[in-house]
């Protein structure tokens, strides 16, 4: 299922919003109904988290994280991580990182399996990313962006890279990543498609320009169409997944 | 030939442990004179192709690196090639616009990369705890100097290519020994460095590959090293060489023992074998100028002594390194002794006196005939350096060698899938007499051009060619049409040249050319042709096959004469004929010419005269002195010509 | 208007990047096209680019050009008026100048659409070209509608008011010849001083000029100053005034006075303003008019410069002007040897010119021609023998115990050149300035009297190389028809005439373009 949003008038919901499998994280202060397009979907199914970091409510470009872990930097206060301490379940790692490279939505994508990452970060955050999210952690670039975070997103299922990506390189990458890619865009032909949209296996929530075909390009390759529902996720991917997993 | 592929050039060969179905098939490649390709074939280069086309398995998106351009089998492959730091260098290349490159390459940056000042980095090269911390510095080091000296490095890279090259071009033997093998696909040979034979074996070609035979060695079966890295040296008299270079006040030394020791190393270092190091050492002493260049001493000599700290420091450190070097000799003199070679290398007079002395009891001595240099460039003395070259002295180098003149090789399988470094294939290098040949050929050439009849027979008799000399290179289009100096002649028109080639060279007139002629068919005027015929007459009948060269009957030398006599005058008259009716032409015609030049130059005076008019002052000028209403008239007509002009030109466009 | 008549996009070259370049890889994100996302601009399709960019906007698609109806010309912004013909080049460049915003993006092309000149309406089509998105060029063709508007230039309306003027100068000599007018017209041509006058008029004694403007009448005033010796009043003339703001506006006249002294006129100096001078002869004569009056005595050649402050604290007239010469021909001459510049003191003997013939009277005069002047040549002179002249001053001197007894019979002023050719063609010529000479035509005595002086006036442009470097000349390339008669006339005089007088160099003469022009079409008539 994939929707339209706008966070205050804004299309950039990536930006102000964080979704994985487990939980998702909405910036505070967005009118109800914001919230409410998360709240249809997602309530009585994984939390939802209002929260802010560091003061601020760029969250979805601030923090990465999947099904098993959070990432957030460290402008993040005390007071909100115990917040999002608090609101998560115990099983999901929150992780503060030390990392120059702050905005770590925008240097870091991630499913539950893989993780790209800017070529400079750090090594010793690679291994935290890798030890929290359990993920394989790749540098990589998309379409010569070193802000793979920004340029691309992922799901179990699919993901969607800028659209200047290459066949090639958009062949080698879902190699790596053992899920096919397509190259496309978001709000009415916006390459940054990280900061335009948050996806996870059953839902996708776009920005409120975003056209038909764009969404129907995300609805297909995200594999959200009818009959995608938290309990049917994962049923043609199941193999590929052991595979990676033993 | 996969087979072959896969079993000899995947691994290194060492040159003291053959595998013996190599060592039987060796043959030596006599012609090795030149050598064609400098792309050296690595082991795992052809059959990468292969593999990576075979296995099409159902995998998501494709397993290659475009980066890199590289191609795996698997996807794991695929991972685990994106975390090296060959792939994080690329990357970071392509962010800062640079070429990536490629494995080989990148290892020999990291190497220079490596070397550590005092020369001394060796001791944690062991532990296997150490090896990822170390390599995470080297590349962060890499990456700095790649950033602040991108130019420098591609400076420094055309400098080794030059290097290169000249090694090649030199005339000298080239230091590599080519051995042929059946094992190896076509035109690809083993190439082993004359330095580590004997002047002996040298010598006798033929029982050059017994000299190999008497080098394999059997491994010496040795326990791992002990934890604290004291392995016990094994016996002194096992065969061994010495390798040692000086310069800029870093020295290093290394004894190596020629057996290889196997180890039960890991999967993924190619090389299971390992030199047994009997003994090594370095030294650093701070002895060159900093940002001046050159010895202190060598300074002192040229501008007297200098009286700065630094250049007392330096003094000091000059002669503490001397000490230093000759003590460990001292120490090292029956390893030395009993070494088989001794490579070294000290460049400069400083540096061969701290090793060959005169000084007392001195080990080592310049006339000693075990003495090699390392005959390829080498770089700082360090430990790894010496290790390096150790390797490189020791292991066949495969190689594959176009044989010259050849089209180039179209044999898919030997193809090596990189791009070539070097985008320009070297000429084929010649061998010298052919070089000889086309030496003679441009001067034997040149003077048939010029028509220099004594100069051109002096050169045949004094280089001892035959009339009958062949141009080279025989493929050219020239020497294709005229490959003898008879041909060249004929087809230069140069009777005198033809009269002296036949009657006192004695060149041979029946040789054809590549399209089937003789020199007499080349000749292109009848002077030319007459020269043949005459020089039939004075040679006479019975001298060549006067039918075959297909000279036309023979001319009496008087005769020809006469008769261009003849033809000249005939010549003389007409022109003098032409002439005349000339003058009466223009004896007619010539004033009217005249009236129409003047004409013609009185009106280039006029245009001259003044600048061209505007568009705007023509109008006025035109609608001067007219009512509004004809001049609106005028107008309107104008613009109505002017648009129908446009519309034509715009029909005539389409 | 017309965004889609003729829109391109051209992708901009790019680098390689070695992946292979196959088909689609995105979908655009408006219409669901399939489209190599590598090469496009954002994730849109060409057609969609096409509907939806509009790289003109912001260019008005309409214009305004002013024309002057009088003179043809059209209004540059903001003040000038270019010569341009329709569809000309430089009628476009000035179209292209009035569009606002065409700098933010590249012209490719502009060229006209014909339309009837009565239409008033000018079009022009334009193709423009920018990048879209990141390395896509668009391409795009409009046209722009230019409204014809008449705007009266500022010469026509100067030429069209005359009268109202704000400012005027009247510059006087109280002398009987035009001399100095005809030198100052040549300085006002020269330094375009006359840039500003709304008209010109012939007065008598004198010419007006009037200005729109105080300030263009002050920086006339000025100019005057910078070239004459001369002596102005202001005065001002209430034409209203605002009670309520205090505005007056008034008209302005400035009374431009130049000294009465001319070039080669003999001047009888008060013997007090001669002792202020260096103590000179107070009997000497004005070689040259410049910011002030130069005088040289000729006996000794020491000069002296009277400021025109210094003149009209005590104002003087001439002893003797130019008409008052005659002519001497000169018997002997020996130069002394004393000499100042260009000029040689020398003691000649000489006698009328009427006199020859007649009686044999000689006069000793100290010239300081001494190095123009050879026995037989002729000179102009002032007979002072014999000659009454009503002046206070020569009277002074005369009675002075100094001065009285060295009055000279004969003061030489210029060499003559006797036999020099009437009506003789120039190869230089002046200008002249257009003047409105007041309501009547000059009578043909008078016009008779004024072609004299113009005449005179050339010949000391001749004469004089320094009078030569403050002036404009320029070549003078009309032929004259050639008769026959005229030639064979013309060549037996020249085989006679030696002496034809000082001719001007070709090199200083400057080129007259509209002269050129008609020179040239004349002879390209006659090549027909």
């Amino acid at each position: 299922m994939a929707v339209r949003a706008s966070f205050e008038n804004s299309n950039e919901v990536g930006v102000f919003a964080t979704l994985t499998n487990s939980f998702a994280l909405v910036a505070v202060g967005a009118s109800e109904n914001f919230y409410s397009v998360f709240e249809a979907e997602l309530q009585d199914v994984i939390p939802i988290c209002r929260t802010t970091i560091g003061g601020t409510r760029i969250i979805g470009r601030l923090t990465a994280g999947n099904r098993k872990g959070l990432l957030v930097p460290t402008s993040t206060t005390d007071q909100e991580l115990q917040h999002l301490r608090n609101s998560l379940p115990d099983e999901i790692k929150i992780q503060r990182i030390e990392e120059r490279l702050s905005a770590l939505g925008n240097v870091i994508v991630t499913n539950d399996h893989t993780a790209l990452v800017h070529p400079d970060l750090e090594r010793e955050t690679e291994e935290i990313i890798a030890d929290v999210l359990g993920v394989e952690v790749f540098r990589q670039t998309v379409a010569d962006h070193v802000l793979v975070g920004s340029y691309m997103a992922l799901s179990n299922s699919g993901g969607l890279v800028h659209p200047k990506t290459s066949i090639q390189d958009q062949d080698e990458l879902s190699s790596l990543l053992q899920i096919p890619l397509v190259a496309g865009s978001v709000n009415r032909g916006s390459n940054v498609i990280g900061g335009g949209m948050v996806v996870n296996d059953w839902m996708a929530v776009t920005g409120l320009d975003t056209t038909a075909p764009e969404l129907s390009v995300i609805e297909s390759v995200f594999r959200l169409g009818e009959g995608a529902a938290p309990g049917a996720i994962k049923t043609d991917m199941k193999d590929t997944i052991v595979e990676s997993f033993y | 030939m996969d087979k072959t592929q896969d079993g000899l050039p995947r691994r290194p060969l060492y040159l003291f442990d053959l595998p013996p179905e190599v060592l039987n098939s060796l043959s030596l490649k006599t012609d090795a004179g030149f050598v064609a390709d400098d792309a050296p074939i690595d082991g795992p280069g052809p059959e990468t192709q292969a593999a990576s086309s075979s296995s099409t398995d159902d995998t998501l998106g494709s397993q290659t690196c475009s980066l890199c351009s590289m191609s795996f089998v698997t996807v794991q492959e695929q991972k685990e090639h994106l975390k090296t730091d060959l792939h994080y260098y690329n990357l970071k290349q392509k962010l800062n616009g640079l070429k990536p490159v490629s494995e080989p390459e990148f290892e020999k940056l990291v190497e220079e990369n490596d070397v550590s000042i005092s020369g001394s980095d060796a001791s944690d090269n062991e532990d296997e705890e150490g090896e990822p911390a170390r390599k995470e510095t080297t590349l962060s080091a890499l990456l700095k100097k790649q950033a602040s000296l991108v130019d420098k490095r591609d400076l420094d890279g055309e400098a080794e290519n030059g290097e290169s090259k000249t090694k090649k071009r030199g005339t000298a033997k080239p230091p590599l020994l080519w051995f042929a093998s059946p094992k190896l696909p076509d035109r690809t040979y083993f190439g082993i460095y004359r330095a580590v034979f004997t002047a002996k074996e040298l010598e006798k070609e033929d029982e050059i590959l017994d000299a190999i035979r008497q080098r394999q060695l059997p491994p010496i079966a040795m326990p791992k090293a002990a934890k604290d890295g004291n392995t016990m040296p094994p016996a002194y008299n096992s065969r061994h060489i010495f390798l040692c270079m000086i310069g800029g006040g870093h020295f290093a030394a290394m004894v190596v023992c020629l057996a290889p020791k196997k180890s039960k190393h890991s999967s993924a270092v190619p090389l299971n074998r390992e030199a047994v190091v009997l003994a090594h050492k370095t030294f650093h002493r701070y002895t060159t100028r900093r940002k001046q260049g050159g010895s202190q001493s060598a300074n002192d000599g040229s501008k007297g002594a200098a009286h700065s700290a630094g250049a007392s420091l330096r003094r000091y450190n000059e002669q503490a390194l001397v000490d230093d070097v000759r003590e460990l000799l001292q120490d090292w003199k029956a390893l030395i002794d009993t070494s088989d070679l001794l490579f070294i290398r000290a460049s400069g007079v400083m540096n061969r006196r701290t090793l060959y002395g005169p000084y007392e009891d001195q080990v080592l001595r310049s006339n000693d005939p075990r003495i090699r240099n390392f005959p390829f460039t080498t770089r700082r003395p360090t430990q790894n350096e010496l290790m390096r070259s150790y390797i490189e002295l020791t292991r066949l180098k495969v190689k594959e060698i176009h044989p010259e003149a050849a089209p180039a090789p179209d044999d898919g399988a030997v193809k090596t899938p990189k791009a070539k470094p070097d985008p320009k294939p070297q000429p084929p290098k010649l061998t010298e007499e052919e070089e000889a040949a086309i030496f003679h050929t441009t001067q034997i050439q040149s003077i048939i051009r010029r028509s220099k009849l004594p100069a051109l027979l002096s050169y045949l008799t004094t280089n001892n060619l035959p009339p009958t000399f062949v141009f080279q290179p025989s493929d050219s289009q020239q020497n294709h049409h005229a490959p003898t100096a008879l041909h060249f002649a004929a087809s230069q028109n140069a009777a005198p040249l033809i009269t002296g080639l036949l009657t006192r060279a004695k060149a041979d007139p029946t040789i054809l050319n590549a399209e089937g002629k003789t020199p007499f068919d080349l000749a292109g005027d009848r002077a030319t042709r007459d020269a043949f015929r005459v020089a039939r007459s004075e040679l006479g009948e019975s001298s060549w096959d006067w039918e075959a060269t297909r000279v036309p009957a023979a001319l009496k030398k008087e005769e020809a004469e006469r008769r261009a006599e003849r033809e000249k005058q005939a010549l003389a008259k007409e022109e003098e004929e032409r002439r005349k009716a000339e003058e009466e032409r223009l004896k007619v015609e010539g004033p009217q010419v005249d009236g129409a030049s003047r004409r013609r130059k009185g009106g280039g005076n006029l245009l001259g005269g003044g600048p061209p008019k505007t568009a705007e002052e023509r109008r006025s000028e035109e609608a001067r002195g007219l009512t509004p209403e004809q001049k609106a008239r005028l107008e309107r007509e104008r613009r109505a010509r002017a648009a129908e002009e446009r519309i034509r030109r715009l029909q005539s466009g389409e | 208007m017309d965004i889609d008549m003729d829109t391109g996009m051209v992708p901009m070259p790019q680098v390689p990047m070695g992946t292979a370049r196959t088909g689609a890889t995105i979908l655009c994100c408006n219409c669901g096209a399939p489209i190599d996302g590598t090469a496009s601009a954002g994730a849109l399709c060409y057609d969609c680019i096409k509907s939806t960019v509009d790289i003109s906007q912001g260019i008005p698609r309409e214009g305004t050009l002013q024309v002057c109806r009088d003179c043809d010309r059209w209004l540059m912004p903001p003040t000038s008026w270019v010569t341009a013909a329709l569809e000309s080049r430089e009628l476009l460049s000035l179209c292209l100048k009035r569009l606002r915003n065409l700098g933010k993006v590249r012209i490719i092309d502009a060229r006209f659409v014909w339309t009837e000149p009565h239409s008033r309406r000018i079009k022009v089509k334009i193709t423009v070209q920018d990048s879209v998105a990141d390395g896509v060029l668009m391409q795009q063709s409009f046209e722009v509608v230019y409204v014809v508007t008449n705007q009266q230039c500022r010469e026509c309306a100067k030429s069209y008011t005359a009268n109202v003027w704000r400012a005027a100068v009247q510059v006087r000599q109280k002398v009987t010849h035009k001399r100095t007018f005809l030198l100052l017209e040549q300085l006002i041509l020269k330094h375009q001083a006359h840039r500003d006058t709304i008209n010109i008029k012939e007065e008598k004694d004198g010419i007006d000029f009037y200005f729109a403007h105080r300030n263009q009448a002050e920086a006339f005033i000025h100019f005057l100053k910078s070239v004459v010796p001369v002596h102005t009043k202001e005065s001002r003339h209430l034409i209203s005034a605002d009670t309520h703001t205090g505005n007056k506006s008034y008209k302005f006249n400035y009374s431009a006075e130049i000294v009465p002294v001319c070039r080669d006129d003999l001047v009888a100096l008060p013997l007090k303003l001669a002792k202020s001078l260096g103590n000179i002869s107070p009997l000497v004569l004005c070689w040259r008019i410049g910011t002030s009056v130069n005088l040289l005595d000729p006996n000794t050649l020491q000069t002296a410069e009277l400021s025109s402050d210094a003149y009209w604290r005590a104002p003087f007239h001439p002893l003797a002007g130019t008409p008052e010469m005659v002519e001497f021909i000169v018997m002997d001459i020996e130069p002394t040897g004393q000499r100042k510049g260009k000029w040689v003191l020398g003691e000649a003997t000489v006698t009328r010119a009427s006199d020859l013939g007649v009686n044999d009277n000689t006069y000793f005069a100290r010239t300081h021609l001494g190095s123009l002047l050879r026995p037989g040549d002729s000179a102009m002179g002032y007979m002072l023998t014999g000659t009454n002249f009503n002046s206070d001053s020569l009277d002074a001197i005369e009675n002075s115990r100094a001065y009285g007894s060295t009055i000279p019979d004969v003061v030489l002023v210029k060499k003559h050149y006797a036999n020099r050719r009437k009506n003789k063609r120039r190869n230089w010529k002046l200008k002249r300035m257009a003047k409105d000479e007041g309501d009547l035509l000059p009578k043909p005595v008078d016009q008779a009297r004024l072609d004299a002086e113009y005449e005179q006036f050339l010949r000391d442009v001749e004469e004089d190389e320094d009078l030569r470097q403050a002036l404009a000349l320029y070549k003078n390339t009309k032929k004259k028809k050639p008769d026959v008669d005229a030639m064979s006339i013309a060549e037996t005089e020249m085989t006679v005439e030696e002496d034809d007088g000082p001719k001007v160099n070709m090199d200083e003469l400057l080129d007259d373009f509209d002269e050129l022009e008609i020179a040239d079409k004349e002879e390209e008539e006659e090549e027909v």
